[in-house]
């Protein structure tokens, strides 16, 4: 069976790394990106299941992408990964078409559990 | 003459050479010097990450880096990012890897950054052992520094470091007091019955803790509060006047009734909007009394607080017929900014001849309170106005 295929999109090479290494221990295969608008086009041109994105990117915010991809037609899930956790934020982003929003602090256990869920409720294609 | 001036030209020209020289040479080693740095941090983002995801014990492998300002950086930045078993796992690592001891001794460093940068990590990285040592940092003879150290009492959180926080806080000036207060906020809960025993005490600044403890809004403080509105210390009246309406219960009321004859008029004003947000019934005739008070602003916040009790804003409409006319006039201006009067205009327009009839009752009543400005702007007829001016 194929590793479930995660895009990872965080300047924070602390966090870039953290996310990594935890989703391939939980058997995923993961590519990891720092600009939002590189991540844009590689979601676009590579089939991934689940995108994790921070919120705050250099150049195009977090939401701000995922709006983008939904525009573009792109349907893959995408949680939002960030600091900013006001009310009014996380409305927006998931107003944007995000599926799933997560606060840092995080928890690794349950970034990996979240992207399992979006693994196991995502359409089946075909 | 001419060979000096060629000899001056081309000493001046050696020197350009040597000083464009050693700034290349300058940028080289500095550039290649934050290379090292970038390189070595990387290395360390993946260290502890790796420890972090294998929840690997053999942290004490690290204890060599431990003196390295950039992987104590790695390993404070990783603690911000994360919560839960993730994060107490690394509070263990760090303490593994001689960390936390690290911090320690450099609170005993003679440089003033040191200990101040000691301060802020031992609080980011909360380990409850390290409280004695923070306490210790309150007596610091730097009020940063103090200060830091009850932001990181607080950010872990022991109940135990209160009594400290507060005997400290006598000590600075405003300011400093103010920050120390912030971090009790911080504390929440676990501070309310230190913070309520220092209210009954005679320390100086009982009534900031007195609005931090309205903040937090615990119930267990009401005692005190209430105890503290009849202290000679104006401030502090005010401030647990304000805390009771915040937090209070029932059973502040009688007190707050009471502080309404107050001698100082900033602690009637407050006893007044307190009773407000109380919503108490029995606070109806007392705050109709206050719309006769001599200050301004216990006449307003009585009115104000009229709209909020049960059956004061029948008080608050009679209140425009009062024979004191400030009283007339409090209780008619808190009507118009509430907007009643506005709906009343509309009212006027209304096919129900019970709406119409009150509506006009209402503008009379508020025209005849010295407020017919309000209606003229509103668009209603002069005469028709003038009209109700008159009516009896």
């Amino acid at each position: 069976m194929n590793k479930p295929k995660i895009l990872v999109v965080d300047d924070e090479r602390a966090v870039a790394f953290l996310l990594t290494r935890a989703l391939e221990s939980a058997g995923c295969a993961v590519t990891a990106l720092g600009d939002g608008l590189e991540a844009y086009e590689r979601a676009l041109a590579e089939r991934f299941d689940v995108i994790l994105i921070d919120h705050l990117l250099p150049g195009l915010l977090g939401q701000e992408v995922v709006q983008r991809w939904r525009q573009a037609g792109l349907a893959t899930p995408v949680i939002i990964v960030s600091g900013v956790s006001n009310e009014e934020d996380i409305v927006r982003s998931l107003e944007s078409g995000a599926s799933d929003y997560v606060r840092k602090p995080f928890s690794v256990r349950e970034i990996i559990a979240r992207v399992k869920v979006q693994i196991r409720d995502r359409p089946q294609s075909g | 003459m001419a060979d000096l001036a060629v000899a001056v030209l081309i000493g001046l020209g050696g020197l350009v050479i040597i000083a464009a020289i050693s700034l290349f040479l300058l940028k080289a080693v500095s550039g290649a010097r934050r290379r090292r740095i970038a390189a070595r941090r990387s290395r360390f983002v993946d260290l502890v990450g790796e420890l972090i995801v294998r929840g690997d014990p053999g942290s004490r492998n690290f204890r060599r880096y431990a003196g390295d300002p950039e992987f104590r950086s790695v390993v404070l930045e990783y603690m911000r990012m994360l919560q839960g078993e993730d994060q107490l796992r690394l509070l263990a690592a760090a303490r593994d890897m001689g960390l936390v001891a690290r911090f320690l001794k450099s609170l005993r460093s003679r440089d003033r950054d040191e200990r101040v940068s000691a301060v802020e990590a031992l609080g980011e990285i909360g380990d409850p052992t390290t409280v004695t040592d923070l306490v210790f940092m309150l007596h610091d003879i730097v009020p940063e520094i103090q200060v830091q150290a009850a932001a990181a009492l607080a950010n872990i959180g022991d109940p135990s470091s209160v009594k400290s926080l507060l005997a400290s806080m006598e000590q600075q000036d405003e300011w400093h007091a103010q920050r120390i207060a912030d971090a009790l906020y911080s504390f929440g809960r676990e501070a309310v019955p230190e913070m309520a025993r220092y209210l009954q005490g005679t320390g100086r600044y009982r009534p900031l803790i007195a609005r931090t403890l309205g903040l937090i809004g615990d119930i267990r403080a009401e005692g005190s509060l209430i105890q503290a509105l009849s202290s000679s210390d104006a401030g502090l009246r005010m401030r647990a006047a304000a805390a009771l309406g915040r937090a209070g219960t029932p059973r502040a009321v009688p007190s707050l009734l009471e502080l309404l004859a107050d001698s100082q008029w900033e602690v009637r004003a407050q006893a007044a909007s307190a009773l407000g947000r109380r919503t108490d019934r029995q606070a109806v005739p007392w705050l109709r009394r206050a719309l006769s008070d001599q200050s301004w602003w216990v006449r307003h916040n009585a009115a104000a607080a009229l709209v909020e009790v049960p059956g004061g804003n029948e008080a608050l409409r009679s209140s425009l017929a009062h024979p004191d006319p400030y009283a007339r006039d409090a209780a008619a201006a808190v009507i118009l900014s509430s907007g009643v009067a506005g709906e009343a205009v509309e009212a006027l327009r209304s096919v129900e001849a019970t709406d119409r009839l009150a509506a006009e009752d209402l503008i009379s009543s508020l025209v005849q309170a010295g407020k017919a400005e309000f209606f003229l702007v509103a668009g209603l007829n002069p005469e028709y106005v003038d009209a109700l001016r008159m009516r009896a």
